[in-house]
C-alpha cells in the first residue's frame, strides 16, 4: 500500500455535507474491520502492520469473526477528516475506514471510546554516561553542575518535557524538535533511534510508548528510560482511545465491549512493545521495572 | 528531525545594477485600468479601478457575462490577472493555471503542476492558493509544494523554477508571488508546524535567490541592522538594536519560531521599500515562551534590492490568541490628522486594531479598534505603541487550566487574509470584517503524530449584543481611526474588497452572493443572484472591447468553509472556525468557478 497513492485520492474527494447514517454497516456486513491508521509511526502503527495498534485491530478483527483492512494516511492535522470521515472512493461502501486505533480521550472531530491504556512521557538517555542512578526528572538535578550544564535535552513544544526543562531554567540547553513533519518518512521516535543514538542530544523527553519501544529496538547504544513524574501545571500522563465517527453509537458500544472483554490481551500486546503504564497508585511499569510514583497531583487526562 | 540548520544562511545579495526595466513594463500596465495585473491591481494595493462604466445608477443591471470552472472542488482564494485580451485564473491544489482568450473565452493554455501530494496533510486550512503575479512576459504561480514557477505569458511553457522552501519540514505556500521591480516576492506558510517565517526575493530572470529575511533569530538570518534597522519605541523611531529577536526567545525556540509570510505584499517604487506583515510565534505554549516572541506579529518594510529591514512594529507581543498579523498593508497618501503630508500605510489586523503607520520612516499615526466587539485589549499606548491586555482575556495569565470566555475577535481575528479596498477619491478603506467572539479553553488534551499533550481548543461564536451576524462590511477613516459607516452580514465576509472610480465598493459573501455598495452612503445598491459556491476569492475589474467587467472567483473553503470542505460536524473543529459557519451547508457545495459580470449591450 503506497501512502503516496492514498494522498492522491485525498485531493480528489467531495464535501459531506450531510453524513449518511449507518454507512459504516456496508464494510461490517461484508464483516471487513477497516482501520484509519498511520502507515510510519512505531511503535503504534506501520504499512506493513506491524505496529502495537495493528496487532489489537488484528485481535479485534479476529474476535468480531471478521478481517482486518487499513487505509493509512499519517496521523496529523486533520487525521480524522482524511480517514473516518473520508469518502470511500467508490462511494457506494461509505468511508475510506471505520475504526481509528488511537485518539485523545475528547476527540477532535469524531467520537472517542472508553480509552484502553494510560501512559507517561518519559526520558531517554544512553547508558553509561553517568545518568544511571536517575530515576525521575528531578534528579538530574543533583548533579555535579559541571555535569548538568553539559546535557542537551531534547524536547517537543506544547510537551511536558519542555515544561520541565522551562520551569528548571534550562532552557539554554534545550533542542527543540518539531511535533510533526511533513515528511512522509519522517516519525517522532527518530528523537530517540535518530538524534539520541547519535549523541545530538544527551536527553530525551519522549511520550513513553515512542521512547519505550525505540530504546528497546537500539542494540548498539544501550538507553535508559524512566518516566516523568507530573507535577503543578506539568501533565505527564494520558490516556489513549480509539474513536469512530458520530453517530455510530452501536458500532462504538461494540468497539468498547472487544476493549473491556479482552482488556487482559490488549495489556500482553502493550507489553510486547515495553509501553510504560500508568498503575492506579500512579506507579509506571517499564518492562519488569516499576517506577514509584508520589501520587499525582494532576489527575491523568 | 532537529531543526538544526535547516538553511543556510543566505549572505546579502549584491543590489543590481540596472533593474527598472520590468517595474516600468509593469507600472504601465497597472497605470491602465483595463488591465488588472497584480494580485492587487496595483503596487500600493489599492484594489481600484478607474473604470467607471458601471456606476451607482446602472449597477442593478449587472447580468452574467460568461463563467468558467477550474474544475477543483476545494477553496478558492484569490482572483484572475488581465493582461490585454488574456485572463489569467488558477485553482486550489493542485494549482493549476489557465490562460483565457478573453474575445471568445476559450483556453489558450493550461499549465498542471505535477505537485507532490504528500503536501495536502500538511497544509492545515484547506489547499487554497492566492493567485498569480505578471511581469516580463512572464506569469508567476507560486505552488503549495513551495515550487515557484515561472511560466511564459504567451505559451504557458515553463520558463525556470526554484524550490523555495520544503514541504518534509511542514513548509508549504498559499500566498500569491508578487513582482515588485525586477524581483519576485514569496513568503511561507506553516506556522502549525513551526516553519521560521521568512521573507524571499527571486530574480524575475532566472529564478536565482537574491536575499532571504527571516522573521525572527540572529541579526544577519533576519537581515537586521541593529544600527539602522529602525523600531517605533517611547513614541519615536529609535534603532532595533543587537540581538532584537533572540533577546525575546528562550534559548533555541526561535528556530521553530512561526512568524509565517502568507499574506499580501506592497512596494513603494519611490522608496524602493517593499511592506508585509507575519505570523504568530508558532506551536510552543503561550506559557513556553515568555516575553515578546520578536519579530511575530510585526509589520515590515524591507529594501527591495537587498531586503535590509528599513523599520519593523511589532503589533502583538506575545501573542496568546492565535492572532496573526499577515494581513496586507496597502499604501496610501495625504495629510495625516495634524495635516501634515505623508506617505502611509494602513494595516487591518487580525487582533482587531487597524493601523496607520508613516511608510517612509515606520511611526506609528493611529491604532483604533475597526470593530467595536474587539475587547482582549482596551486600546493600544501610543507612546509603546503596545496592546493594553485586559488580564480576564489574557489565556496566559488566566493559567492552563481557566477558560477564557468570550474573547473577541476569535482567533480568526476581525479580519482574515481577505483583502481591503482603497477608495482614493474618499480616502476611505472598504473593509470585510468577521464579527465572531471565542471561548479559549486551554487545556483540552491533542494527539499528533503519535503524541498526546495539553493543548488549546477554540470555541467561536457570533459577537455578543450585536447584531447576530458573524460579520460586517465596513468604511474606514484611516486618518481619524473611525468607522464611517458598517453593513452587517449574517456571516463573516471573507471575500476582498474592490472599490471602483465610480463610487461603488464590490465584495462577496460566503452565503454567495456578489454586492455593490454605494460607498458614499454606505448602502447596498445590488446584490447578485446565486452564484455557484460561496465566495473566498476577491474581486476584480477590467476591459475588454469597450466593455466593463467584473469578475469573481467563487468556490467556498479555507478555514471558514472548511466544514463545507471537508465534512467537519463538531463545533470545535478545524482550529475552531466551524462552529458558526455550519448553517452554511444551506447555501450550496464546493467548486471553483469565475464568475464574470458586465451590462447588457
Amino acid at each position: 500500500m503506497k501512502i503516496t497513492k492514498l494522498y492522491f485520492a485525498g485531493a480528489a474527494v467531495a464535501a459531506v455535507l450531510a453524513a449518511p447514517l449507518a454507512q459504516a454497516a456496508t464494510a461490517q456486513e461484508k464483516g471487513i474491520l477497516r482501520v484509519c491508521a498511520d502507515p510510519n509511526s512505531m511503535p503504534f502503527s506501520n504499512a506493513k502492520a506491524e505496529g502495537l495498534e495493528n496487532r489489537i485491530a488484528q485481535l479485534m478483527a479476529e474476535d468480531f469473526g471478521w478481517k482486518a483492512d487499513y487505509f493509512f494516511f499519517p496521523q496529523r492535522m486533520a487525521f480524522f477528516r482524511n480517514t473516518l470521515r473520508k469518502k470511500a472512493e467508490n462511494g457506494e461502501d461509505g468511508y475510506a475506514c471505520d475504526l481509528a486505533t488511537s485518539s485523545a480521550p475528547e476527540a477532535e472531530g469524531a467520537v472517542a471510546t472508553k480509552t484502553y491504556y494510560t501512559s507517561t512521557w518519559t526520558m531517554v538517555f544512553r547508558s553509561g554516561m553517568g545518568l544511571d542512578d536517575v530515576r525521575q526528572p528531578d534528579d538530574l538535578l543533583k548533579l555535579p553542575k559541571d555535569q548538568l550544564e553539559k546535557l542537551r535535552f531534547g524536547v517537543f513544544p506544547a510537551s511536558p518535557g519542555a515544561d520541565w526543562v522551562f520551569g528548571n531554567g534550562l532552557v539554554n540547553q534545550m533542542v527543540p524538535f518539531q511535533q510533526m513533519l511533513g515528511d512522509p518518512n519522517s516519525y517522532p521516535g527518530q528523537i530517540v533511534d535518530v538524534s539520541l543514538v547519535k549523541g545530538d542530544i544527551d536527553v530525551a523527553f519522549v511520550w513513553g510508548p515512542i521512547g519505550s519501544y525505540h530504546a528497546m529496538q537500539s542494540k548498539e547504544v544501550k538507553l535508559r528510560v524512566v518516566p516523568m513524574v507530573p507535577s503543578g501545571e506539568i501533565v505527564t500522563d494520558f490516556s489513549i482511545a480509539m474513536a469512530v465517527r458520530y453517530r455510530e453509537p452501536e458500532w462504538k458500544a461494540k468497539v468498547e465491549d472487544f476493549l473491556v472483554r479482552r482488556k487482559v490481551d490488549i495489556e500482553k500486546i502493550l507489553a510486547e512493545y515495553g509501553v510504560p503504564l500508568v498503575g492506579k497508585d500512579g506507579m509506571v511499569s517499564i518492562g519488569s521495572e516499576r517506577f514509584e510514583r508520589p501520587k499525582s497531583s494532576v489527575a491523568t487526562r | 528531525m532537529a531543526v538544526k540548520n535547516l538553511w543556510p544562511v543566505v549572505a546579502l545579495a549584491v543590489a543590481a545594477p540596472s533593474a527598472a526595466l520590468a517595474n516600468a513594463d509593469l507600472a504601465k500596465l497597472m497605470a491602465d485600468s483595463k488591465n488588472w495585473a497584480a494580485p492587487a491591481g496595483n503596487f500600493s494595493n489599492h484594489r481600484h479601478t478607474k473604470l467607471t462604466q458601471i456606476n451607482k445608477s446602472n449597477v442593478n443591471k449587472l447580468q452574467v457575462a460568461w463563467t468558467f470552472s477550474t474544475g477543483v472542488l476545494r477553496g478558492h482564494e484569490g482572483g484572475p490577472l488581465v493582461i490585454g485580451d488574456t485572463l489569467y485564473v488558477h485553482s486550489a491544489f493542485p494549482n493549476k493555471v489557465f490562460a483565457i482568450n478573453l474575445a471568445d473565452q476559450t483556453i489558450k493554455w493550461k499549465y498542471e503542476p505535477k505537485q507532490d501530494p504528500s503536501v495536502i496533510p500538511v497544509m492545515c486550512c484547506d489547499t487554497v492558493n492566492r493567485g498569480l503575479a505578471y511581469g516580463e512576459g512572464k506569469i508567476l504561480l507560486q505552488q503549495a509544494d513551495t515550487t515557484l514557477v515561472a511560466l511564459d505569458a504567451k505559451s504557458g511553457k515553463l520558463v525556470w523554477s526554484v524550490k523555495n522552501g520544503d514541504p518534509k519540514v511542514g513548509q508549504t505556500n498559499t500566498n500569491a508571488p508578487h513582482v515588485f521591480k525586477d524581483k519576485v516576492f514569496t513568503g511561507i506558510s506553516g506556522g502549525e508546524f513551526g516553519v521560521r517565517g521568512w521573507m524571499a526575493a527571486y530574480n524575475l530572470k532566472d529564478g536565482k535567490l537574491a536575499w532571504k529575511g527571516y522573521s525572527m533569530g540572529p541579526d544577519s538570518d533576519m537581515l537586521m541592522d541593529p544600527n539602522s534597522s529602525m523600531t517605533f519605541t517611547d513614541g519615536k523611531m529609535a534603532p532595533v538594536g543587537k540581538d532584537s529577536s533572540l533577546k525575546t526567545w528562550q534559548g533555541d525556540q526561535w528556530k521553530i519560531g512561526g512568524g509565517t509570510t502568507w499574506g499580501w505584499f506592497s512596494y513603494d517604487p519611490e522608496l524602493n521599500a517593499m511592506y508585509y506583515g507575519n505570523g504568530n510565534p508558532s506551536t510552543w505554549n503561550p506559557k513556553q515562551r515568555p516575553g515578546d516572541n520578536k519579530w511575530s506579529m510585526s509589520l515590515w518594510s524591507r529594501d527591495v534590492d537587498t531586503g535590509k529591514v528599513n523599520w519593523v512594529y511589532q503589533m502583538t507581543p506575545h501573542d496568546e490568541w492565535d492572532f496573526d498579523g499577515v494581513n496586507e498593508v496597502p499604501l496610501f497618501e495625504g495629510k495625516d490628522k495634524n495635516g501634515k503630508d505623508r506617505k502611509m500605510l494602513a494595516h487591518f489586523d487580525r487582533n482587531g486594531f487597524a493601523y496607520t503607520l508613516d511608510r517612509k520612516t515606520g511611526e506609528l499615526l493611529v491604532a483604533e479598534k475597526f470593530d467595536p466587539a474587539v475587547n482582549w485589549a482596551t486600546h493600544v499606548d501610543m507612546k509603546t505603541g503596545r496592546p493594553q491586555v485586559v488580564a480576564k482575556y489574557s489565556t496566559h495569565q488566566n493559567g492552563e487550566d481557566v477558560n477564557s470566555k468570550g474573547i473577541c475577535p476569535a482567533a480568526l481575528g476581525t479580519k482574515d487574509q481577505q483583502p481591503a479596498a482603497y477608495d482614493p477619491n474618499s480616502g476611505l478603506f472598504l473593509v470585510p470584517t468577521n464579527h465572531v467572539c471565542m471561548d479559549y479553553e486551554p487545556f483540552r488534551v491533542e494527539y499528533t503524530a503519535g503524541q498526546p499533550y495539553v493543548g488549546a481548543t477554540l470555541a467561536m461564536f457570533p459577537a455578543p449584543n450585536s447584531h447576530g451576524g458573524m460579520g460586517n462590511f465596513i468604511a474606514w477613516d484611516p486618518i481619524k481611526g473611525k468607522i464611517v459607516w458598517s453593513i452587517p452580514e449574517k456571516f463573516s465576509v471573507w471575500s476582498g474588497a474592490m472599490t471602483t472610480a465610480s463610487g461603488l465598493a464590490f465584495y462577496g459573501t460566503l452565503d454567495a452572493r456578489l454586492k455593490a455598495v454605494d460607498i458614499k452612503a454606505g448602502k447596498v445598491l445590488w446584490t447578485s443572484p446565486k452564484l455557484p459556491s460561496g465566495v473566498i476569492g476577491n474581486v476584480h475589474s477590467w476591459e475588454f472591447g469597450g466593455k466593463q467587467y467584473v469578475g469573481i472567483l467563487t468556490g467556498i473553503g479555507g478555514w471558514a468553509g472548511i466544514g463545507l470542505a471537508a465534512g467537519l460536524e463538531k463545533d470545535s473543529d478545524g482550529l475552531g472556525a466551524v462552529g458558526g459557519y455550519k448553517e452554511l451547508a444551506k447555501y450550496g457545495d464546493l467548486g471553483g468557478t469565475l464568475m464574470v459580470f458586465a451590462l447588457a449591450n
